[in-house]
């Protein structure tokens, strides 16, 4: 029987070589008196040669004697199994071994099928046996089989390498598919690691890997936000559901640095950022390592401090061809609206602010009775802003890839297209990914590739933003009171009320979007081309050049608005039009080069070290040009401007060397010692500064390869690891941070009066420190892994995590001019915490399922800020507490009477009933000292959460599957106030509906306070505006179903599944109005909602 | 092969292995190790200083409307400004901090000057004083300013390094001293007059009128009138005719001008308080009810003394200064013969400085004089009325400035008589100020001068106007300053 298998190994990434390599290789072996098995484990050490075989089939344990000298594979093998039935196929360096003589025909009957992995492919080379019997066959090429059963009792025992086992009793069948999953908790199982791959047994840092063969079918727009609640360790942040806006923050065990805390992001070797990440096609990507402990990143040196991500992206399968379709569309809706109040409500408390502060009301009853009518052009109306700013809106998303590859060329090739409209006028997005790769085994001791990853983005958004400005649209949607009509009747945006005092500019969030935009195209090119050379036996060098390049152009443009009344008024009229062109240009190039070396020493010393070089340089410039004036709103070209031009521009160049070193040391896979060194320059800093060396150790114990543990069946695996190590932080976002400068642009105006010459000046305005350095990060980890029953995975880790001098920008006292702070080496940072993950694979018959927890915890604390405190917005950086914690007064409640005033320490001159009461908690000598002041502000609340988790459940049964996704976050607040959350401190603003029940003399409020304008007292930072920000949210739910083979087969296809699915479809949260999940810096309710997304699509391949 | 091959790789790799392009340098910045070497250096550097006053918390928007705080006009909108004038605000609000911040920036790029302009080599001895003399100007009118909004605040004369920032507070009576040294060194050092690319410049007469103001604020009468005699007496300036266009860009550089702050449109040097736009001023100050009516009749009778006075059509035969300095509903303002539209709740809007073409807010073109020969007359007369030498001089100052011919009110010996004491003169200069300066940026100081914070705020009617004793005459420091300067204590009225 001759079987054409070509075995397709999951996550190993390895050079194959021609049929020469068995042609060429030449062996000597010298055994006496082995086990067959013996024979075979030698030829795989001597050689690049390895056995597929099942023991069920093939009698390892007989012994042999052998002595060969430099004999080809076929003699030695056709010497060992002489005689005993045994066949074998040597295709490159994978032999297979089969008996000779399957059972022979006595049979009753035949059962054939096929076998296939979960995306429907078949799965060639799986083994078929009869359980109980030593008989059994491998699937063809195709994945099919065919095997001659007994009897109807015989089950079917389906085994593969990396796959779950499966074992089906016959029955009436004639027919029967399979599908295998894949087994992640597999002992054999890859991870990627810094320039290398690892057993994950073998593991002793600190290493998440998510396999995107089931994130694949997580459909998403955004890789970076997929990894939320998959992987223990990380949180991440979002800013909203922006399209084409919405990359997110990503926090590995917390947060040590108070600058620019990314990760180091690494595709297929090649250095990008975190926005890569975000705009990479999930389809293209096989899996993503993350990086967590310093044993593990170390080998990334300077730029590791704060975790390194490594995607692995697709590559080609040799000896196959598919094409593959994946393609969802969707309907995207807010998780949830602000509810704010109609215009008769908005009114009433409008009026009541005004009269709160003994100023005459805004609106008379006439006026309000106005808002209540159905004229919509009687100058007043009551409009629901949020409704009419926000549309459920379309997703879709279209991916083609193409595979195959000969034996010693594979590619993959894929486009994809991502077309996002935004719930939120004026916003949208639309993205276009391209992937090739191609690798080329040239010789046996040579092969080479190249990989190109590009994607082009043009996103749509507002000219001034979705939040933060005044006129951003998340500001004006709470800012347009409802009572303003859309429109007048001319078509015209409504400007203002004529008779309400103080309501003169309107400009709604309509208005606002149809004024402006600002466009955003963006082109990015990742690409590299390596080349692999076999110098000696178990030694490698493997070099690659990588070049990549952004462009992004924006163009923002404002209309030349000429708003009039009905009357013919002129009420708004802001001169010219103006056009801003921005081109922003940033090119890396990174050249590494790195030996592998491997060896197996003597018997049970196996040894793996690396050594090399890397240069990596990144330089960008910008270009902006302005004009005003064009000649109408529809000509767009900086050429048509005819006045106020202006140009500016800037660059920057920073470059990154070094050297680094890995070796690995295990005996018998039971003892591991690991050590990474790197030693790294940084153009960042001075000569004298410049060179940091960042070493790490780490070991491992595999309890249960010991003896004593033989006895204990059901542990499958058990390892204790432990690592120390030392990482480095340069990423701060000034790049010539030690040199003083003056900056130009200082200008003024000499000359005559009436025609002044524009004369050059210079200042400083930023404040050099030439004593900068790294920051560096110490980190410690213990962790425990363990497989039980086959299908339990537990992982443990605990970690303390300390950053030395932290680079500060330390608020330096306003008497220094308006200049920029210095950076300084100036503080210290520990992260503690933990991470536990829960994994369980098992199966009830035909239903298959993978139920997992995990949770981490952060506890943050700031250990040294060489005394200072400092305060980002509503935020305190202070030693001896959380990173940025919010920070301000202490409230009591709200008070309910003059008495309560008076008896109260001394708030402020204006403190009437319906007033906010701040708690008295210390003075200028350190005692309450009964009155209102800063003295009295604190800690009040938590800004990162201190546990995150995430949940999943996976179910398949007879080709239906089901994935359940939930993801939360615990004790963590958020700061909400002035946009719909307010005492009416700013004119315009709307308010939330719960408002309705704020302090009056008639509803003793405990939960709103008075209303009252121009008062700052009651919006002062306090824990009154803070609100408890954990949530648990169902991520996604998604339900799927495979079209049996037997159907699609006829029409020439693979593999169809349809899929119904929807993302954040339920929260559960304490957060009214606005989304708990949100940027951790926010402190208005102006960011862009998240999305709520349901979902149908398809995944088929041919 | 492969052996030769992978050995010239690796003898690549080890040759790469140098740190040259580890060297990079900022091309976007002039290094410091470079500068101070030739004239021109300094000169960039002075002109920086200049920059420095452009700022919008300074003479590019501000001063416009700091008459708010002295209390003719009200902030209509819900700004920092209105929350101080109302009693509600904290050393956290940000108006303190921003005045601040400003005016420090002129100080500290000043004493970078001040320090370095003596190292450069080649740079002429006369040239080098102007240089200092310039810079030492601008810090002195930062200075005034600082002192007299937050009292006792850091005082820095030198080239500040970073290690020396935590900066404490110095009493008044040395803030004085420092002020009053570098008005005399600037007048001493500064030329006559600037020809050419340099006009502009401050000259030896505006030292002269900040020497005046500063020892005006600080009650030292004497060497007030003295500087401002030694203007007079130079012969050099005079009243420009035409008083409502000498807030015009037509009127920039006039012969009233001594020292104006420069502005021009589209070099990126454009101020942002004389926006016309959508025929309404874009400003946030509104005049108060209560400051149109302290303008006499033309007869120089107080409204309610008037005969002339017609509540009916009150801005009818007022002082012809009342409609220079307001714009009111109906106005024909908008290019000279288009209706002004105002939005003023009040009905009243701020005319000087406003441009009466439209145009976006920021940007402006129009120059912002800080000192013009009416102040020099006034504080010459005022400090003569203050050390009671009532001659005829003082009646002439007074008179020369009611007799601008666009104005041309009444002599004072006409209306109100000749002989007068001591404290009927010294109303009627401070009345004279109060019409001839208001929207100019002056009036909070000169009220806190007189010790009247409290009678203006509390007869302000027209908005809810709270006078906080302590707290309404002297600002607290930034609480922000008081959070990162370890020395800095907080004035004990804001505790």
């Amino acid at each position: 029987m001759r079987l054409t298998v070509f075995l397709i190994l999951i996550s190993v990434s390895q050079v194959f070589g021609g049929k020469l390599y068995s042609q060429i290789t030449e062996l000597s072996l010298n055994l006496k008196n082995a086990t067959v098995q013996q024979v075979l484990d030698e030829i795989e050490e001597q050689s690049e040669f390895y056995f597929l075989y099942s023991s069920k089939l093939i009698d390892i344990n007989r012994m042999v004697d052998i002595e060969v000298e430099n004999r080809k594979i076929d003699e030695i093998l056709n010497q060992v199994f002489a005689g005993t039935g045994v066949n074998f196929a040597v295709m490159d360096r994978q032999i297979l071994l089969s008996p000779m003589e399957i059972s022979p025909p006595s049979s009753q009957f035949v059962v054939n099928g096929k076998v296939t992995g979960i995306d429907g492919v078949g799965l060639p080379g799986v083994n078929i046996s009869i359980k109980g019997a030593l008989t059994g066959v491998i699937t063809d090429m195709e994945g099919n089989y065919t095997i001659q059963v007994d009897n109807p009792e015989v089950i079917l025992v389906f085994s593969y390498v990396g796959y779950v086992s499966q074992e089906i009793q016959v029955g009436a069948q004639q027919t029967i598919d399979v599908q295998l999953l894949v087994d992640v908790t597999s002992l054999d199982e890859i991870v990627v690691i810094g320039y290398g791959t690892q057993k994950k047994v073998n593991l002793t840092g600190a290493v998440s890997d998510v396999d995107f063969v089931d994130l694949a079918n997580k459909p998403g727009s955004n890789l970076l936000q997929s990894l939320q609640g998959e992987v223990a360790g990380i949180f991440v942040t979002s800013p909203g559901g922006q399209p084409g806006v919405d990359r997110g923050n990503i926090r590995i065990r917390g947060i040590g640095t108070f600058d620019n805390p990314d990760p180091l992001v690494i595709i297929d070797g090649v250095t990008v950022d975190l926005t890569d990440l975000s705009a990479l096609n999930p389809n293209d990507v096989k899996s993503v390592s993350v990086l967590k402990d310093a044993a593990s990143a170390a080998i990334y040196g300077s730029r590791a401090a704060n975790g390194v991500i490594l995607v692995t992206t697709k590559e080609g399968k040799k000896g196959s061809t598919s094409i593959r379709y994946d393609s969802y569309f969707g309907s995207q809706q807010a998780t949830i609206l602000p509810n704010l109040l109609n215009a008769e409500d908005y009114a009433m408390l409008a009026n009541e602010a005004r009269v709160n502060s003994g100023n005459a009301p805004y609106f008379s009853s006439d006026q309000i009775a106005l808002m209540m009518n159905d004229d919509p052009f009687d100058g007043f109306d009551n409009v629901n802003w949020v409704n009419k700013t926000f549309n459920s809106a379309p997703i879709s998303s279209h991916t083609l890839s193409f595979n195959g590859g000969t034996e010693r060329l594979s590619t993959q090739l894929s486009v994809g297209y991502l077309n996002q409209d935004g719930i939120m006028i004026g916003s949208g997005s639309e993205r276009f990914n391209f992937r090739g790769r191609i690798d080329f085994d040239v010789k046996d001791w040579f092969s080479v590739g190249l990989n190109i990853n590009g994607y082009l983005t043009d996103t749509k958004n507002l000219a001034e933003g979705v939040g933060g400005q005044d006129n951003s649209i998340m500001r004006r949607l709470a800012r347009t009171p409802p009572s303003a009509p859309v429109k007048y009747e001319n078509g015209n945006y409504f400007v203002e009320f004529e008779d309400v005092p103080g309501y003169s500019t309107i400009i709604s969030p309509l208005r606002l979007a149809s004024r402006g935009y600002l466009s955003n195209e963006a082109n990015r090119l990742i690409s590299s081309i390596y080349g692999e050379f076999n110098v000696i036996e178990g030694l490698k060098l493997k070099t690659q050049v990588s070049y990549n390049f952004r462009n992004i152009d924006t163009e923002r443009w404002v209309d030349h608005e000429v708003i009039e009344n009905d009357d013919g008024v002129v009420l708004a009229d802001n001169g010219f039009n103006r056009l801003t062109n921005t081109q922003l240009d940033n090119e890396q190039y990174q050249f590494e080069a790195f030996l592998t070396y491997t060896k197996l020493l003597a018997e049970n010393h196996d040894i793996n070290a690396i050594v090399g070089y890397s240069f990596y340089h990144d330089q960008g410039q910008n270009i902006q040009a302005y004009g005003e004036a064009l000649p109408n709103n529809k000509i767009h070209v900086l050429d048509a401007a005819t006045a106020n031009f202006s140009v500016s521009g800037s660059a920057f160049e920073t470059a990154l060397n070094s050297v680094f070193g890995r070796v690995n040391y295990a005996y018998k896979s039971k003892y591991l010692v690991e050590g990474n060194i790197r030693y790294d320059g940084s153009s960042r800093f001075n000569k004298e500064n410049r060179w940091g060396l960042f070493p790490s150790l780490s070991f491992g114990w595999r309890i249960s390869e010991e003896s004593f543990m033989s006895s204990l069946e059901f542990i499958d695996n058990l390892k204790l690891r432990g690592s120390w190590g030392r990482l480095g932080n340069q990423n701060i976002n000034n790049y010539y941070p030690y040199s003083q400068t003056y900056d130009v642009g200082q200008n003024y105006l000499f000359g005559n009066a009436s025609n002044p010459i524009l004369t050059s000046g210079i200042a400083v305005t930023t404040i050099a420190n030439d004593a900068i350095t790294w920051e560096t990060t110490e980190s410690i980890d213990f962790g425990m892994d363990a497989t039980l029953l086959k299908g339990l995975d537990l992982s443990f880790d605990y970690f303390i995590k300390t950053t030395k001098d932290v680079l500060l920008q330390l608020p330096i006292p306003a008497t220094l001019g308006d200049v920029n702070a210095p950076f300084q080496n100036a503080g210290e940072i520990q992260n503690k915490g933990w991470e536990g993950i829960v994994n369980y694979r098992n199966h009830i018959g035909q239903l298959f399922f993978n139920v997992g927890f995990n949770v981490s915890n952060v506890k943050n604390k700031i250990i040294d800020l060489r005394g200072e405190e400092f305060y980002p917005t509503n935020r305190i950086h202070t030693e001896g507490e959380p990173f940025g914690a919010w920070y301000g007064y202490n409230t009591i409640g709200i008070f309910q009477s003059q008495e309560d005033i008076d008896a109260a320490p001394f708030q402020h001159a204006q403190t009437a009933p319906g007033d906010i009461q701040y708690a008295d908690l210390s003075g200028p000598d350190g005692v309450p000292d009964n009155v209102i002041n800063s003295y009295d502000r604190t800690i009040i609340g938590n800004n990162f959460p201190e546990y995150v988790y995430g949940f999943n459940a996976d179910l398949d049964f007879k080709g239906f599957d089901l994935k359940i996704f939930f993801q939360g976050v615990k004790n963590v607040d958020v700061y909400s106030s002035q946009t719909g959350e307010h005492t009416g401190n700013t004119s315009y603003v709307n308010w939330t509906k719960e408002w309705l029940n704020r302090w009056t003399p008639e509803n003793p409020s405990k939960d709103y306070p008075r209303l009252r304008n121009n008062w700052d007292q009651n919006e002062v930072v306090s824990d009154f505006w803070l609100h408890d920000g954990s949530y648990l949210r169902l991520k996604n739910l998604e339900l799927g179903y495979t079209l049996p083979k037997s159907i699609t087969s006829r029409v020439g296809i693979d593999m169809v599944r349809i899929y119904i699915g929807g993302q954040n479809l339920l929260t559960w949260t304490k957060v009214k109005n606005y989304d708990p999940e949100r940027i951790d810096s926010e402190i208005r309710n102006e960011f862009y909602p998240q999305l709520k997304i349901y979902q149908v699509g398809i995944n088929c391949q041919f | 092969m492969k052996t030769k091959i992978s050995i010239y790789l690796i003898g690549i790799i080890a040759l790469l292995g140098c740190e040259k392009e580890l060297d990079t340098v900022n091309p976007n910045e002039i290094s410091q190790d470079s500068f101070w070497s030739s004239p021109n250096d300094a000169e960039l550097a002075l002109a920086g200083v200049y920059d420095a006053i452009q700022d919008i918390s300074l003479f590019g928007g501000r001063f416009r409307e700091f008459d708010g705080y002295g209390g003719i006009g009200y902030y209509n909108w819900n700004t920092d400004a209105l929350t101080i004038t109302e009693g509600g605000s904290t050393p956290e609000t940000n108006e303190y901090l921003l005045i601040w911040l400003g005016h420090y920036t002129v100080v500290n790029r000043a004493n970078t000057v001040i320090y370095n302009t003596e190292s450069v080599e080649d740079l002429s001895e006369t040239r080098s004083s102007q240089i200092i003399a310039e810079a030492r100007f601008l810090r002195a009118l930062a200075y005034l300013d600082l002192t007299f909004l937050y009292r006792d605040v850091p005082l820095i004369l030198k080239d500040l390094q970073f290690s020396e920032r935590f900066v404490s507070k110095k009493a008044q009576e040395e803030i004085k001293t420092a002020i009053l040294d570098d008005a005399d060194f600037a007048a001493e050092n500064l030329p006559d007059q600037w020809s050419g690319g340099d006009q502009g410049r401050v000259d030896k007469w505006g030292a002269l009128a900040l020497k005046a103001r500063a020892n005006l604020y600080f009650g030292n009468w004497d060497e007030a009138a003295e500087a401002a005699l030694e203007i007079i007496e130079s012969g050099k300036f005079g009243l420009y005719d035409d008083f409502s266009e000498l807030f015009l860009e037509s009127g920039q550089g006039s012969v009233e001008s001594i020292f104006a702050v420069r502005f021009e449109t589209g070099l990126g040097e454009g101020e942002s308080f004389s926006g016309t736009y959508k025929r309404v001023t874009q400003g946030t100050l509104r005049v108060l009810p209560e400051y149109v009516n302290s303008f006499y009749c033309s007869d120089g009778l107080p409204i309610d003394q008037s005969p002339l006075y017609d509540p009916a059509d009150s801005l009818n035969n007022r002082d012809p200064r009342l409609e220079a300095t307001i714009l009111h509903s109906g106005e024909l303002w908008i290019n000279g013969n288009e209706v002004f539209n105002t939005n003023s709740p009040t009905g009243f809007d701020i005319q000087k400085y406003q441009r009466n073409v439209l145009g976006y807010y920021y940007d402006g073109p129009q120059d912002f004089m800080v000192f013009r020969y009416a102040d020099v007359l006034l504080m010459r007369a005022e400090a003569l009325i203050e050390m009671n030498q009532l001659t005829q001089e003082v009646y002439d100052l007074i008179n020369e400035v009611r007799q601008r011919p666009s104005v041309n009110m009444p002599i004072i010996e006409d209306v109100e008589g000749s002989g007068l004491a001591q404290n009927q003169l010294r109303e009627i200069v401070r009345h004279e100020r109060l019409a001839e300066f208001g929207f100019e940026g002056l009036r909070f100081f000169d009220i806190k001068r007189w010790g009247i914070v409290q009678e203006v705020y509390e007869f302000i009617k027209y908005h809810n106007r709270l006078y906080d004793s302590g707290k309404t005459e002297v600002w607290p420091i930034p609480q922000t300053e008081v959070d990162n300067n370890p020395n800095l204590e907080q004035h004990p009225e804001w505790l």
